[in-house]
């Protein structure tokens, strides 16, 4: 392979363009005037952005999903955090290692075990519970499945770290957790922004979990949006889904400014 | 930082999954052996695994697994190639394509294939305008249909893992086999392929695993008429309210992608490789 062949770039620009496809017809489709998904667009218009501002359900639907996307980030960024610290910054003599790959496995494992059978579990445990559904139920699940990405965020960050700094500190009289807090929290932010804005990605755009354990009233976005396409087929759900496209690509290119994307690479 | 400050910082995380993902699913696989009468046993799973009805979910779910599994290796290879041996800012610009259709979302990316490829959907149009074709040709609700959504939204997965195990690669190797008079193809074949197996077994496991597990996409672009595990467990857990069935169903699926996932951190280098990572 030679990467600057034009074939080979040619190749290339296709196939990103095939990952891209969804995305850019659900955003040429949101801007069709007429009341029918035709392509290409006869006239333009932004009259479903219109539609989906000021249709109460999805808004209602749009406040449920923040909620529990910014609880689900707070809460992962703390377990995370500090079992990412215990991970990278722990004991180091031979039996650790063995112990620390375990734990990082079954802290990060939700991330390839089947989102759906957390659902169903956690479902399944509250109806003999008889938890009804909340906000608070719902987090349980979508902390579940984001845990790993501020796990896996933050231990990437404290395993870069150097630790030479904390030893000053140390050294100049600081105690342990006001290192911690007044030294090591301060440099790695960049890390836990990212970690944050990946669980409430992940929380934001869950419909495994939440088709299991939502309820009327805690009805996500992404869920009303599939209930919305079962029975109407105008572009309001093209409106607003390319008004979460922008939003997502805006979050991943400020990661990119900030903290660099390079920690999926490895 | 002494062992038990170590223990302490890890006890939230660990509770949380113990109470919030381990116990549950515990309680999912003791529930699946309840029985109709009252006893308990393993027909559920007979009738999952032995049921030619049901057990046709299970194999077009393998099969449509596998297929979507080569399909991302082989897109991946060459964005992953490009993705390693780019230069910083290229790499920067690209991970961002590959990385923000991840975040958006089933929903988001299932409901574009369903405009893409409908029946009078862009390709149709598309291929009907320029006269390849005299009818539409039908994808949605076709296991085709449910492949070309779920290798868009997995590809990343196989792209990240491969990028990363052929960054590892030294450049010299393939420059010294070319100026030897290696071609492309042989260079591939003899150096890359070799020296990436690592990283394309935890592509193929990843992939495989969280194809087995997909819901959101075979919902929309595969229906009712693409039989498929994931929907199936939802349709007879929400709709038909058989639990101990769906409970059994999961079971299946649960131990299927947790085998997968012991033998990907196997792939990854195990413990070993952990420590020499942190002595770096």
């Amino acid at each position: 392979m030679n990467a600057r062949s034009p074939i080979f770039r040619g190749v290339t620009a296709l196939i990103y363009l095939f990952l891209l496809t969804p995305i850019l017809v659900v955003a040429i489709a949101s801007l069709n005037d007429a009341a029918s998904l035709a392509f290409p667009p006869k006239r333009l218009s932004f009259r479903w952005y219109g539609a989906f501002m000021s249709a109460g359900e999805f808004g209602r639907a749009t406040g449920v999903s923040v909620e529990a996307a910014v609880v689900t980030a707070l809460i992962t960024l703390a377990l995370g955090t500090a079992a990412a610290y215990a991970l990278a910054r722990g004991p180091v003599p031979g039996g650790f290692a063995v112990f620390r790959f375990v734990v990082l496995q079954g802290l990060t494992a939700p991330l390839i075990l089947p989102a759906l059978v957390v659902g169903l579990a956690l479902l399944q445990v509250y109806s003999r519970l008889g938890v009804s559904p909340s906000v608070a139920s719902l987090v349980a699940g979508h902390a579940v499945v984001a845990l790993p990405y501020t796990v896996r965020t933050m231990y990437a960050a404290f395993a870069a770290y150097d630790a030479t700094l904390d030893d000053a500190a140390a050294t100049l009289g600081a105690r342990p957790l006001r290192t911690f807090f007044k030294v090591t929290l301060p440099l790695v932010t960049p890390s836990v922004i990212a970690g944050g804005v990946f669980a409430f990605a992940i929380s934001f755009s869950n419909i495994m979990i939440s088709a299991f354990l939502s309820g009327p009233s805690t009805t996500t976005l992404p869920l009303r949006m599939y209930n919305y396409i079962e029975f109407a087929n105008d572009p309001t759900i093209a409106a607003i889904s390319t008004v979460v496209v922008l939003a997502t690509f805006l979050a991943v290119w400020l990661l990119h400014k900030t903290v660099g994307l390079g920690g999926f690479f490895r | 930082m002494r062992a038990v400050r170590a223990f302490i910082l890890l006890l939230p995380a660990t509770l949380f999954l113990v109470v919030a993902f381990a116990g549950p699913i515990i309680f999912l696989g003791w529930s699946s052996l309840d029985l109709a009468d009252g006893g308990r046993g393993f027909r559920q799973y007979g009738r999952f695994l032995l049921d030619p009805f049901y057990r046709g979910f299970l194999l077009d779910t393998v099969t449509i697994s596998v297929i979507t599994t080569v399909a991302c290796v082989v897109l991946a290879y060459p964005l992953a190639y490009q993705l390693a041996r780019a230069s910083a800012t290229t790499r920067g610009l690209l991970l961002m394509l590959l990385i923000a259709p991840l975040m958006i979302g089933d929903v988001v990316r299932g409901y574009g294939w369903l405009i893409a490829l409908g029946d009078y959907g862009v390709l149709n149009q598309i291929l009907l305008g320029i006269g390849l074709v005299s009818r539409p040709i039908r994808l949605v609700f076709t296991p085709t249909g449910v492949v070309i959504g779920l290798v868009q939204v997995l590809l990343p997965f196989m792209v990240l893992p491969l990028a990363a195990a052929i960054g590892a690669v030294p450049v010299d190797l393939e420059e010294a086999s070319r100026s030897l008079g290696a071609r492309s193809g042989r260079v591939f074949r003899k150096i890359l392929l070799p020296l990436t197996l690592p990283g394309l077994g935890a592509g193929v496991v990843i992939v495989f695993a969280l194809a087995m597990g997909s819901f959101a996409i075979p919902m929309f672009l595969g229906g009712v008429r693409v039989k498929m595990v994931g929907p199936l467990v939802f349709q007879q857990a929400m709709q038909t309210a058989d639990w101990p069935f769906a409970a059994a169903i999961s079971t299946v699926l649960f131990a299927t992608s947790l085998l997968l996932l012991v033998a990907y951190a196997w792939l990854g280098g195990g413990p070993r490789r952990g420590a020499e990572a942190t002595a770096r």
